[in-house]
């Protein structure tokens, strides 16, 4: 494998392994790769070749699945924020402010009502009356 | 990862990618903040310390101090004063 070969399947490896939403995964998969390179960076300017720097460097930053499995809580969280939001547009709480609607204006008919019995005995007192 | 290996005298050898797991659990907890960055013509991100990340690292030290001080305390007694 070349250098950036043993790198790209290293990430594609983590990425494979990351829950969540893609956009938080490309963040996280492309702050791995700047790692990588930088690491890569160091092993060849200590003397190896670009593919044995590339192949330590993978090497030391450890079990990709793991890591990956490290950033759960992470894209947990952005997934949660991500439900909320959705739950927010179409769920129960968009529910509960229809109901809310719904009993603000079943008041005001039941004020218009209400209002109807004020007015309504005195018409026929004023009926009365005359 | 390399200046924790190197600055515990190899006890703290972790897997350096560990490390990023571990910034982003940092950022939510609101004691780091990470922006990308560009100079040096790679693409960065870089974190640091937040006010509350400060505090945190202030208070975490401390009490480290003090554990450690009762840890060391405990298992090394000084010998006892004459006196008593």
């Amino acid at each position: 494998m070349t250098g950036s070969q043993h790198i790209e399947s290293y990430l594609s490896e983590a990425a494979a392994a990351l829950p969540g939403p893609a956009r938080a995964r490309d963040d996280l998969i492309a702050e791995l790769r700047s790692g990588l390179l930088d690491a890569t960076d160091a092993y060849h300017a200590a003397g190896h070749s670009p593919d044995e720097a590339a192949a330590a460097a993978t090497a030391e930053f450890g079990d990709p699945r793991q890591i990956a499995a490290a950033f759960g809580p992470e894209l947990a969280a952005r997934q949660a924020r991500r439900t909320a939001l959705a739950l927010i547009t179409t769920g129960p709480l968009i529910g509960l402010l229809w109901a809310a609607a719904a009993t603000a204006s079943h008041i005001a008919i039941h004020r218009d009502s209400l209002s109807d019995h004020i007015t309504a005995p005195r018409s026929p007192a004023r009926r009365s009356t005359t | 990862m390399e200046a924790l290996r190197a600055g515990s005298g190899g006890h703290f050898d972790l897997p350096a990618g560990t490390v990023y797991p571990a910034l982003r659990r940092l950022e939510r907890a609101g004691l780091i903040t990470g922006t990308w960055d560009q100079t040096g013509g790679r693409e960065r991100r870089v974190y640091e310390l937040t006010a509350a990340g400060r505090r945190m690292l202030d208070a975490e030290r401390g009490s480290w101090r003090q554990f450690a001080a009762a840890v060391t305390a405990l298992l090394e007694p000084a010998p006892r004063p004459a006196a008593l």
